[in-house]
């Protein structure tokens, strides 16, 4: 897979807390092909964002680092680079959305002049030639009178129109990449929907490639070409492939949708996975879906399951796979 | 707190020095060497030496007897100030913060109240009352205590808004519990460090208003009364001037980190609001 | 469930809600409509859902009911009471048979409080456990009944996961046995592995209980999942509401058909239109029916307030398609 854009391997994140060195990704890798669509799916503390975060090189300084591991941009080593080498790439190469625009806009500012400051920097445009080009990138993320929102303020536009606005900034030095960290999340399923259907039709017109960190399976459903499953820091299940959810076959994606009520009729009951969703600090030993796992036998709480391939395109990290152990 | 001290040493020199002043106050008698009030006039205006530690006035007034001394005083005083402005401004600020019909009332109050200079305000409120240690008391808590009410007042509002008081009022409790079992309680830690921040304030109050022969009547020895006589004699004898104001100084700073210590380690959702005074 | 002779539970009939806001510096206060003339049933045991995005006034009409927002217009009967008119004592009273569970199950404890003292909190507000050895059995019971290890008496809310709390927020809102809940986006901020486990919880509390339900949220999915009738909310109206199978088998309101086509399937594509525009303000809603800017079947007559209308399958829709 040398032709991929992104090369992820074994990438190990800690943080340093209060209660000593805890992993909040482990041994991670993955690969991003050009114009693909990649879902990294996972609850809370699955170490998604993270991930998003130390490719962006933005993870929490001095408490988090990458320990381990390469994260390669079209063959160029990013994890060692310096802030100010990073700079060049972050926002100009690689850019990333956010959950909630309003926190990552600055409100005393018009949206105009902040897409322009970008340009500005990266593009090397002059004031007039960066205000021009902002609002043609409104218009482009469909934000209606783009002429005239251009000199709006944050404050004074929707949710929905703040996320156009931060798709708009991250593709103002048109990136190869896109890391949306749950960008819908926070946005009623009507404005989900449109942001959805824009961020597919962007990624077709200018050749990019999405990384799309999201809780939600059913936006999984609808965007993804390659998706991954993340718990407790580590990849449980990879798909390259369609039909993910027609194939899962690590236990823990198939209990989680069965957490799911789907909007069909004929749905039967729930079937909650039991227990929490364990902390950083006491993770389970084997792997990390052990303690809540229906099926897990003896070797699951022993040692951690390697990755298989079970078809092609198709990775489980699961011991039932493993023919010795089962027996 | 101990954790806390840890972290920054200063405030440990800080807290190390405010004890002593502690002790100094309480055990007054023990430590001074001479009746504060006691004149030696064959003494006057000398300079440190072994018999006065830190030189005597011009009555021939052992200066560190009256230091020690005048502890006590700046200490009962500024602790009077804090409790004053504590109890009246917490009450009224959390009746005006919950109840609208009370905001009107107690808020535009507090403005007219602000509106003047503290100082200002002080000395005329003694020229009504005349001189007297509780008037003092009065005369410059009345100013911290309409801040209090604002930061209160603020606080309160913010509370009010949480979902754990809506919960409350679903549940049938009545304003009165809700107000002293889930407002109250919750506005300990920044009524502490504003309170901090009131008695080193107060104390500097309490100094300027002696020292302009407006405060405690001249006979008690307190700090600003000090520094206040010394002035006259500030180039024969620098040392009056001197030691009193470097006690003030040393004390405020001291109070002052430890309320900065506090306050950075309050609950983030308070940090604007009691920074912001 | 929905047996007609029986009488309704809570009755809502016209209620309405202006806020008064602030504009800008120099500006008027305007008015906010946030709640416009909604009116519905909820029978005893029943499980009524109300659905719509944010701002469309859901959560504001469950806060009408209990009365924690007083209505600006119109009734909240409960057991044939106006409640809108009750004040202090018997509103009171009144209060101790509705409960209500909130969507953010960090915020809904005073931070001060042990699990002990927040639910046990209104038994002593109404004086149902006398002595202290008779609440804590009745915190214990409570907790057991929400599937927590009576232990957690003692601990502060801090040291739980949301889905704990907002365990515990079930329990506190049982402590008085009420009949009827408010459930205000009950599993909105739980990890999907959580909110099964709490709407099987809701489930099973309501048959244990005999609890009747106003289910607040804005996930399609688990509202189908959980309520016995929905009714759909745009800007502060009703404009669809029937049984769940009917509605989830074929809504008729465009807005309805939007919101459901909206909704990610898993293990779907999309298919169809997706709505354009936004919201629209609730101080300037749009003229007679509040969709017709966004309705792809908009017509002229749509600038009229369209009437409500009884269909044969027993649904309520509010839309000139049908009139």
């Amino acid at each position: 897979m040398n032709d991929a854009l992104l090369n992820v391997k074994d990438l190990t994140i800690t943080f340093q807390t209060e209660r000593g060195e805890l992993t909040a990704v482990d041994h991670l890798s993955f690969d991003l092909g050009r114009k693909e669509t990649l879902c990294i799916v996972g609850e809370s503390g699955s170490g998604k964002s993270v991930t998003a975060l130390s490719i962006m090189g933005l993870l929490p300084q001095p408490a988090g680092r990458v320990t381990n591991g390469s994260i390669r941009f079209q063959g160029q080593e990013l994890t060692g680079l310096t802030n100010k080498q990073m700079q060049g790439i972050r926002g100009n190469r690689i850019s990333m959305i956010f959950q909630e625009p309003m926190t990552s806009l600055n409100p005393v500012y018009t949206v105009g002049y902040q897409i322009s400051e970008v340009l500005k920097k990266h593009k090397g445009m002059n004031t007039k030639e960066a205000m021009r080009y902002a609002a043609e990138l409104l218009e482009r993320v469909g934000i209606p009178e783009p002429g005239k929102r251009v000199h709006s303020f944050p404050h004074e536009l929707s949710g929905g129109l703040r996320q156009r606005v931060m798709i708009a900034m991250a593709l103002s030095c048109d990136p190869d990449i896109l890391i949306a960290d749950e960008p819908t999340t926070a946005l009623d399923v009507t404005i989900q929907a449109q942001i959805l259907r824009l961020m597919e039709t962007l990624k077709q017109d200018l050749d990019m490639s999405i990384i799309f960190i999201t809780h939600d399976l059913g936006v999984v459903s609808q965007i993804s070409d390659r998706t991954i499953v993340m718990y407790g820091g580590m990849k449980m299940e990879e798909r390259y492939a369609d039909g993910f959810f027609d194939h899962v076959q690590h236990p823990y994606t198939v209990d989680l949708l069965g957490c799911i009520p789907t909007s069909s009729l004929s749905d039967g009951k729930l079937m909650p996975i039991p227990g929490m969703i364990p902390s950083l600090a006491n993770m389970p030993g084997g792997c990390r879906f052990s303690n809540r796992c229906r099926r897990a036998m003896s070797a699951c709480h022993e040692t951690i399951p390697e990755l298989r391939e079970i078809e092609p395109g198709h990775w489980i990290a699961c011991h039932l796979e493993d023919k010795e152990a089962v027996l | 707190m101990f954790n806390l001290l840890r972290k920054r040493k200063v405030a440990i020199v800080a807290s190390v020095f405010l004890i002593a002043v502690l002790i100094c106050g309480i055990f007054a008698p023990l430590i001074s060497t001479f009746d504060p009030n006691e004149t030696h006039g064959k003494d006057r205006l000398s300079t440190i030496n072994s018999t006065y530690w830190l030189g005597t006035d011009n009555y021939g007034r052992d200066i560190f007897s009256r230091i020690i001394y005048g502890t006590r005083m700046s200490l009962v005083g500024s602790l009077g100030i804090v409790v004053f402005a504590v109890v009246l401004g917490v009450l009224l600020g959390v009746v005006a913060g919950y109840l609208r019909s009370a905001q009107m009332v107690i808020m535009r109050l507090a403005d007219v109240l602000m509106a003047f200079p503290p100082l200002l305000l002080a000395m005329m409120l003694m020229a009504i009352m005349g001189s007297g240690v509780f008037n003092v008391v009065i005369a410059i808590g009345a100013y911290y205590m309409t801040r209090m009410i604002r930061i209160i007042y603020s606080l309160t509002l913010k509370i009010k808004e949480e979902t754990y008081i809506e919960a409350m009022h679903a549940q049938g409790a009545s304003t009165l519990r809700i107000i002293l079992r889930h407002i109250v309680p919750n506005l300990v830690s920044p009524i502490i460090v504003q309170a901090t921040f009131t008695f080193s304030s107060a104390l500097l109050q309490m100094a300027a208003l002696d020292f302009l022969g407006l405060g405690i009547p001249p006979q008690y020895p307190t700090w600003g009364n000090m520094l206040s006589e010394g002035s006259r004699f500030m180039t024969r004898a620098p040392w009056m001037v001197v030691i009193p104001g470097l006690v003030i100084v040393l004390t405020v700073l001291s109070i002052n980190i430890m309320g900065d210590l506090l306050r950075d380690n309050i609950d983030p959702k308070f940090r604007d609001i009691v920074k912001g005074t | 469930m929905t047996a007609s002779y029986k009488e309704p539970l809570i009755q809502v009939r016209g209620l309405e809600k202006v806020f008064r806001i602030k504009g800008g510096m120099l500006e008027k206060k305007q008015n906010l409509r946030a709640v416009r003339g909604v009116s519905f049933d909820i029978m005893p045991q029943e499980t009524f859902g109300l659905v719509g995005e944010s701002g469309c006034g859901k959560s504001t009409t469950g806060r009408l009911i209990l009365q924690l927002l007083r209505p600006t217009g119109g009734e909240v009967l409960m057991e044939g009471k106006n409640l809108a008119s009750m004040k202090g004592r018997a509103l009171k009273e009144q209060r101790a048979k509705m409960q209500m569970v909130f969507q953010d199950p960090y915020a809904s404890f005073d931070p001060r409080q042990n699990i002990y003292s927040a639910v046990s909190e209104p038994m002593v507000i109404y004086g149902l456990a006398k002595t202290k050895r008779e609440r804590r059995e009745k915190v214990a019971q409570l907790l057991a009944d929400v599937g927590l290890n009576p232990d957690a008496m003692e601990k502060c809310p801090h040291e739980f996961s949301g889905g704990q709390r907002q365990r515990i927020g079930i329990a506190r809102a049982l402590a008085l046995h009420p009949q009827f809940m408010v459930l205000d986006e009950p599993v909105s901020a739980l990890d999907v592995s959580i909110q099964a486990q709490v709407i099987n919880l809701l489930l099973e509390m309501k048959s244990q209980y005999g609890l009747t339900y106003l289910f607040i949220s804005h996930d399609l999915s688990v509202i189908k999942y959980i309520c016995d009738r929905v009714a759909v909310m745009y800007l502060g109206e009703i404009i669809e509401m029937a049984d769940k199978e009917t509605l989830f088998a074929q809504p008729l309101h465009p807005y309805s058909q939007a919101l459901l086509a909206a909704a990610p399937k898993i293990g779907e594509q999309r298919t169809g239109e997706v709505l354009t525009g936004e919201v629209p303000s609730p101080i300037r809603p749009p003229k007679g029916c509040a969709f017709h800017p966004r309705c792809p079947h908009a017509r002229e007559c749509c600038k009229q307030v369209p009437p409500v209308q009884k269909l044969p399958d027993g649904r309520l829709i509010a839309c000139w398609l049908y009139a």
